[in-house]
This record gives C-alpha cells, structure tokens and sequence, in this order.
C-alpha cells in the first residue's frame, strides 16, 4: 500500500460517502497505530473505526488536531506533533487518522499512513513521539 | 512502562529480523525501513553496540514463543534486565508521504540478520509462457 485518504473521506470531500465530515481544525481528531497481522486496513473499503479497531496497538486517546494544535493553510492541514504514551504492544504497521466519536461505528477513518521514517515500529515501552514535518501533514 | 532489555549472543550493533510466519500480514509489506517485502509479522530488532535491544512486554512475549528468545542453545537472544524506564522512540511524517529525517529513527538499514518462525508459505509459480 501507501500513504492515502480513505476512500469515503474522498467521496465526503466530494458530497458524497458516508458519516461526518471531518473539520480538522475544530473536531477531535484523533491517531491509532494498527498491527497489519491482526487486521490490515483496506482503504478503498473501510469507513469507519469499527472496521480497524481489532488491530488496534495504541491510541492517542487524545484529540491531536482541533483548535490551537492544526492550522489549514494552502489546501493542507499540518497538526502539531503528539506521542503515543507507553506502548506495550507488539510492532505497528500504520498509522491512521480518524474522526473520533464515542461510537466506533460512526468515527470516520481520514487518513491512512504506513510511510514514514520508522515505521514499521517497535515498541520498547516507552512512549512513541509522532514528529509531523514542518510543511504539514499532507496537502491535496 | 517498562521496557525488558535482550541481548543477542553473538551479533553487535546492526539490525535483526524475525518473521513469524504463523501471522501472515493481510497483504505484503514493502518495509521502507529496512527495504525488503513482508509477508508475515516481522520484528526488527535494532542492536546497539552490545548486543542489546529494548522491547516491549508483547513482543518479548510473541519472540519467546517463536523461540527466538530462550534459554535453549537454537534461541539467538536471551533475556537481560527489565528496563523501567526506556528513551522514547520517534516516528516522522513528511507531507503526503515523504519520509522524515530524524535523529535516532527506530530502523535504518538492511537486516544484518533474519529468522524465520513457522512454515514459509511456497513460492508462487512461474506464470506459463
């Protein structure tokens, strides 16, 4: 694979796709690390948090966008880097965006990252510091 | 949280790959970081100058299953000390999937060394002309 939106947050971009659209610079965004052996994230296909969460290693458990932590600018969104606290578990394959709601069903999947300096990555225990680059997250 | 502290028996510094085959991964993996595709569950282990290793309590757990880690003459590490206090790790994102440079990335270079765990799945067949 490689780094990519979620299909359905496309086509919610575009008017279409289902549940809510994500606001970044408002909403509670939030970041989870998935172990592929467990359940590997199909992008095309998954919509929502439901659809991932079985390979779930650690989550922020935080919002890690939202206001003063992301800016929009230039057709981008960047977000200020953020850390997974003490992960235990086994090694993590990906990263994923997501809009969080307390309704796995519904919390949209954004944006789907297994490219990055590091990855995949091994936990040692300690907490995993996600260094976002200066030019931002991603831009369209 | 703690961290458990492995130590290789004969390789220093470098990094150390192993795949347990009896987790394959929904579909293969072209690892970036150490530029090899896989298959199943891979480990990398990134030694230091001694030997040693930090991990967490399931992955210590998952490699003393698959007999990497053991007492036994076969197994290449052996368990050292718990750590109470590991140093973080980083993770970089460049924008729409450039890679990052940082300081101490957690792996960097090709396996030194590779172990393999259950049965490898065989080759797929050359395509008929």
């Amino acid at each position: 694979m490689a780094n990519a939106l979620y299909t359905n947050y496309k086509n919610k971009l575009l008017g279409n796709g289902t549940h809510a659209l994500a606001d970044w610079d408002t909403d509670d965004i939030r970041a989870t690390l998935t172990d592929h052996a467990v359940d590997t994230p199909v992008v095309a296909t998954d919509q929502d948090y439901a659809d991932i969460s079985a390979g779930e290693i650690a989550n922020t458990g935080a919002t890690i966008a939202g206001a003063a932590l992301c800016t929009i600018s230039a057709g981008g969104v960047d977000i200020d880097d953020f850390a997974f606290a003490t992960v235990s578990g086994d090694p993590a394959e990906s990263i994923t965006f997501y809009l969080y709601d307390a309704t796995p069903t519904i919390a949209a999947l954004l944006v789907f990252i297994d490219t990055a300096t590091g990855l995949p990555i091994t936990p040692n225990g300690a907490d995993i510091n996600v260094v976002i680059d200066a030019s931002g997250l991603f831009t369209f | 949280m703690a961290g458990y502290k492995i130590h290789h028996k004969t390789v220093k510094g470098g990094v150390v790959t192993a795949t347990d085959f009896t987790r394959p991964y929904g579909e293969p993996i072209k690892c970036a970081s150490c530029g090899t595709i896989h298959f199943a569950k891979t480990y990398h282990l990134s030694l230091d100058e001694n030997g040693d290793a930090v991990v967490s309590e399931s992955i210590l757990n998952n490699l003393t299953r698959m007999k990497v880690i053991g007492t036994t003459k076969k197994a290449q590490f052996v368990v050292d000390t718990t750590v109470d206090h590991p140093k973080p790790i980083n993770l970089g994102m460049g924008r729409n999937g450039g890679l990052t440079t940082l300081g101490k990335p957690t792996v960097s270079r090709r396996p030194v060394m590779h172990l393999d765990f259950g049965e490898k799945p065989p080759r797929p067949l050359p395509l008929e002309r």
